[in-house]
């Protein structure tokens, strides 16, 4: 049943754990100061000189930037992943939240900048004239980064079936209380997106296909890559 | 009399057990040190190719800094609050204390809410100076020594006070009557007398500085902590975050070494004659509003305003339509927190009232030496002690498995177990302080009395030391829990998944900038912290002037 | 049978030796003074033999059972031993019942303590607490609190060094007697002279370490075996047979002999002819203490009663008083 209401890319391949929630990390701009034609739609136009001191990022120690970087090293290969890492080294104003970044580039500090989608669906909620918008990353190519937020039973778990359908609740009939609060995607295609995101985000929008395992284990090579590329 | 036994039997099980405690808090340090024998070299090529040259800088300035910083302001107000009077100042001799009970890693956020790039300062800055109107940077190695030395300068006004009080007043008075005037008897007399005092306040600012990575990751500020929290967290390659936590080990030795070097061959603690206190001139005009608003601005900056935004923060949360369910978070948190202060409470302070003890009843060399080297563990960084116990599980699962006891997962999710050892390590040795100066209070006949009325040492430990030292023990459950229920790094490094504390959801949503979330357990922190600075307030004002 | 013996006990602390191959005996319900000053090694040698310091060398035995030597050591807890300090060491979050209750681990409790506050002529304090007596009630409950459990030998430890020297005396005459009554053999450490002879049935006097010597009051007041033990127990002054007078040093020792005499046993006559000076005289309330010069070279002390007065600078001719002998010490002291 679980296999069925989440596509397999999104679970484990040995069945281990299954995705529930998706958190997209794409680009995002001053929508006062900039055209939606202009901004950048891939991760490696970012480290164009042209976006010199106009994007924020966040920092290395950060789980989602790294994981963002191990999928640029497990699909660019590391010689291109390094050439555009150094390039957002060169160009971008490093801050340590999402938040922030969202901030800076609604104050005018940046013009554009890389975060998870629900970031920017909090701050709409809270404020729906924020001047920050969202476009989706690499749709002409393999598709937006996501990471997954998932559940699996441990080895040892003392109840093994109330365990397994609580995860199937959660993966279809739970799905809307997992995402309405935290503006997440669904991960059952069959359920919709709370109203705001599909409203403001849209649900027509491809996605990175790379097995979340892939890139995880891709993980600490990304942070040596980081610093190799002398990004903070 | 009827039966014999070999008192080295009973000698030998105290000073075994003060042993076994000792070894347990120097094993994981040690472990740590001697990967440094066996260097991964491509770790540290890489490494020192990258980024630790800059950490290393880093964290060498902010040490200063942060030294330098909490020795001006606190001896300073130490300084202003003994020798003179002016309004508020008795309140302020105990109000200047008040931000031991903030955490860095709770000012840190509030500061970059308020202050910070896009904090509601700079939004109205920059729409009334334009839009690249220059404004100090809070987002630098500068403001993170500010938030430091803000909540860490009561160390060193402790220290100084105490040291004014106990031993500089006497001195003062006699250079007065020998000709020297009031600002020469402070520089030639009272300023080297309370120099111990200084050094010893600057070398645990620095320690204090050394632990945390969670604060200066706000200020984006990257020191060689952060290196072994982004490298374990990041890679999880044990021995390159082990062997990036030695240097964090080697500057908190360097730290030692300096408040040795600044130290000199004057002894802390040395007592002058009776302790009269200084006399203070009272200052007028201009000089007393000075002195006023100086301690009045450090007393709203560094505690009453942060409470007060927090506060806000909080009622606004709570009462808002926002509708989050944070109340419906807050026990499981704040049960996490409280199993975990309890058990690290009730294991420190029992460890060191038996270790107390055997320095009553077992060896006395052994056992000096075994109390010295648990003391180690509060001067150890919480990286290096988190990696340290990391390594010695690893190590006694790997044993257990061997022999075919392996648990499972046992280490491998980070248990619960794993993290009140390193807990156990690091907060030992102030509860075995406290506990040590209460049972060294019990005069040695009073223990001879019981033991030849035909107490052994456990029942003489049961029905003398325990009652005479009952406050100490108190003082000492006191300050580990207080400690354990602030400490972050350690809980960041080895947390077990799930298991997150008070101070963790903190730091999680000040992470997603979600402050006026994050207020309600941050307030439940300070509160609790308020208990050791109340205990320490009333042992400053409650001994002789 | 001996409550105590001592066979060759020694401990050093690093490289001091603070007791020195100590060997002694105590009799059945014998009290022993144990004097010397301070550092001697006399508190030193009381902590071993209660247990709490181990012996380097050497065995003691207890009531006939070794306690410590031949591969033994009885915890302290075990010895049957009391304990009273300087200091009193009473319980002080105990009342004075608990406090004297505290070792009592058989039978009628309440009834031994009660006995031994009637003992100690302290019958109705037993609610109070420690801090609510006087110096001298405090040291009775100590006594009692050490004597309660019936132990098979009592320790003091300068037991009375706390007290205002008022009250020292008569609390010290008490705790003889009690100790009389209660037939106790015990071991009292004092640095006062005086208490050791007045309170003794013996009296070992220790000096670096060693017992110098252990014997009645009398004899080692009277008859020293060391110019130490004489002068430590007494006001001494030594001269040489054959080079002083005769009329002091008597006319049967060898020459070459020194002796000892006191102020005592020496008296003098104002007399031109005399073969001393007065030098100089302190007032001692009962009577005048001289310091004379001899014109053989030596230096002795006379008292005299306070009634006559007798001028510095006196020529004098002094010599032994009837019944005073001098006394030889040997020459290895």
């Amino acid at each position: 049943m679980l296999d069925g209401a989440i596509p397999p890319e999104l679970s484990d391949p040995d069945h281990l754990w299954y995705g529930l929630t998706l958190r997209a990390r794409t680009i995002v701009y001053n929508t006062d100061r900039m055209d939606v034609a202009d901004v950048p739609t891939h991760y490696a136009d970012l480290a164009d000189p042209e976006w010199k001191g106009r994007v924020c990022m966040r920092d290395s120690s950060n789980v989602y930037q790294q994981s963002l970087v191990a999928s640029l090293i497990a699909e660019d290969g590391d010689a291109e992943a390094l050439r555009i890492v150094t390039g957002w080294a060169n160009n971008a104003e490093i801050l340590n939240n999402d938040v922030i970044i969202l901030e800076s580039i609604a104050d005018g500090l940046c013009d554009v900048g890389i975060v998870n989608h629900y970031y920017l669906g909090r701050k709409l909620e809270e404020d729906p004239s924020f001047p920050v918008g969202l476009v989706w990353a690499e749709q002409d190519g393999r598709g937006v980064h996501v990471n997954i937020s998932g559940g699996g039973i441990t080895k040892y778990s003392k109840h093994p079936e109330q365990a397994r359908q609580f995860l199937e609740w959660l993966a279809t009939d739970g799905q809307g209380i997992l995402v309405d609060a935290n503006h997440e995607y669904p991960a059952n295609p069959s359920v919709p997106p709370e109203p705001l995101i599909a409203e403001e985000f849209g649900t027509d929008f491809t996605r990175d296909p790379l097995q979340a395992s892939v890139f995880g284990a891709l993980n600490g090579d990304a942070v040596r890559l980081m610093d190799e590329a002398g990004y903070r | 009399m009827t039966s014999t036994s070999w008192r080295p039997s009973s000698t030998w099980g105290w000073s075994a057990s003060a042993i076994v405690a000792a070894t347990l808090v120097v094993v994981p340090v040690g472990m740590l040190a001697t990967s440094v024998l066996s260097p991964s070299r491509d770790v540290w090529a890489q490494q020192w190719s990258t980024r630790l040259p800059g950490e290393l800088v880093t964290t060498a300035v902010l040490l200063v800094g942060v030294a330098v910083g909490s020795i001006v302001l606190g001896a300073g107000l130490a300084w202003l609050v003994s020798a003179y009077r002016f309004p508020g100042s008795g309140t302020f001799g105990w109000m200047l204390i008040l931000p031991f009970a903030m955490p860095s890693y709770i000012l840190g956020f509030l500061t970059l809410s308020t202050l910070g790039r896009t904090g509601p300062v700079q939004d109205a800055w920059r729409s009334a100076f334009g839009q690249d109107a220059w404004f100090p940077a809070v987002e630098s190695l500068g403001g993170a020594i500010v938030a430091f030395t803000l909540v860490l300068y009561p160390y060193v006004y402790l220290l100084t006070r105490a040291a004014l009080r106990d031993q500089a007043a006497g001195a003062y008075q006699a250079a007065r009557t020998l000709g020297a005037g009031p600002s020469e008897a402070a520089r030639r007399v009272v300023l080297p007398l309370v120099r111990p005092a200084i050094a010893a306040g600057g070398a645990v600012v620095m320690m204090e500085t050394l632990t945390d990575f969670a604060t200066v990751q706000y200020f984006g500020v990257d020191t060689v902590s952060v290196g072994v929290f982004r490298i374990w967290r990041g890679t999880y390659d044990r021995d390159a975050a082990s062997e990036i936590a030695t240097l964090v080990l080697a500057f908190a030795l360097m730290a030692i070494g300096m408040e040795r070097v600044a130290r000199g061959r004057a002894k802390f603690g040395q007592s002058g004659g009776a302790a009269s206190g200084l006399d203070r001139r009272v200052l007028t005009g201009w000089r007393a509003v000075l002195a006023t608003s100086t301690c009045a601005g450090i007393v709203l900056g560094a505690f009453v305003g942060p409470v007060i935004q927090l506060s806000v923060w909080a009622i606004r949360e709570q009462t808002g339509n926002r509708g989050t369910p944070l109340l419906d978070q807050y026990p499981g948190y704040l049960w996490h927190s409280v199993q975990l202060v309890v058990v690290t409470v009730v294991i420190c302070t029992l460890v060191a009232f038996v270790v107390a003890n055997a320095r009553r009843f077992g060896g006395r060399r052994t056992t000096q030496l075994a109390s010295r080297a648990i003391a180690v563990g509060y001067a150890v960084p919480g990286p290096v002690v988190g990696i340290g116990v990391l390594l010695a599980t690893v190590a006694v699962d790997r044993a257990l498995g061997r022999i075919g006891l392996g648990l499972p997962g046992f280490v491998a999710t980070g248990s619960l177990l794993v993290l009140v050892y390193a807990y156990t390590v690091r907060f030992l040795a102030p509860g075995l302080s406290a506990v040590e100066s209460g049972v060294g209070q019990v005069p040695e006949e009073m223990t001879a009395s019981a033991r030849t009325l035909g107490a052994p040492p456990i029942e003489t430990a049961r029905r003398v030391h325990v009652p005479l030292a009952r406050a100490s023990l108190f003082t000492a459950a006191v300050l580990v829990g207080v400690d354990a229920l602030k400490e972050l790094p350690i809980v960041l490094l080895l947390r077990p998944f799930g298991f997150d504390t008070l101070p963790v959801w903190v730091y999680n949503l000040a992470s997603e900038s979600r402050y006026e979330q994050a207020a309600l357990p941050a307030l439940s922190i300070i509160v609790v912290a308020l208990l050791p600075v109340y205990l320490l307030s009333r042992r400053l004002e409650g001994s002789p002037r | 049978m001996s409550a105590l013996v001592l066979d060759g006990v020694s401990k050093r602390f690093d490289d001091v030796v603070a007791v020195d191959d100590v060997s002694l005996q105590l009799g059945e319900h014998e009290l022993l003074a144990l004097v010397g000053p301070s550092g001697c090694g006399k508190s030193t040698l009381l902590r071993m033999i209660a247990g709490l310091q181990p012996p380097e060398s050497g065995t003691i035995e207890l009531g006939g059972q070794t306690v410590d030597g031949h591969g033994v050591a009885v915890a302290p807890e075990r010895r049957g031993v009391g304990l009273v300090f300087q200091e009193h060491a009473l319980f002080p979050h105990l009342t004075v019942d608990d406090n004297v209750g505290f070792g009592v681990r058989d039978g009628d409790r309440g009834g031994r303590v009660a006995e031994m506050l009637e003992l100690v002529g302290l019958r109705g304090y037993g609610r109070r607490y420690p801090h609510e007596l006087s110096g001298g009630e405090r040291q009775r409950v100590a006594l009692a609190r050490a004597l309660a459990p019936r132990p098979t030998l009592l320790l003091l430890d300068e037991p009375f060094a706390s007290l205002d020297p008022n009250l020292r005396a008569r609390v010290r005459d008490d705790v003889a007697s009690i100790l009389r009554t209660t037939r106790t053999p015990a071991v009292f450490v004092t640095h006062d002279q005086n208490e050791s002879l007045a309170i003794g049935d013996r009296v070992a006097v220790m000096q670096a370490g060693r017992i110098a010597q252990i014997d009645t009051p009398e004899r080692v007041f009277h008859a020293p075996t060391s110019r130490f033990v004489a002068a430590f127990m007494g006001e001494a002054s030594f001269l040489i047979a054959g080079t002083e007078p005769p009329a002091l040093t008597g006319d049967d020792l060898p020459a070459g002999t020194t002796v000892m005499v006191r102020p005592d046993d020496v008296t003098f006559e104002p007399t031109d002819a005399g073969d001393a000076l007065i030098r100089s005289a302190e007032f001692r309330g009962s009577a005048w203490c001289y310091t004379l010069q001899l014109d053989s070279g030596g230096e002795l002390r006379s008292t005299r009663s306070h009634l006559e007065r007798i001028a510095v600078g006196t020529r004098v001719a002094p010599r032994l008083r009837p019944g005073h002998r001098p006394v030889p010490i040997p020459i290895s002291s």
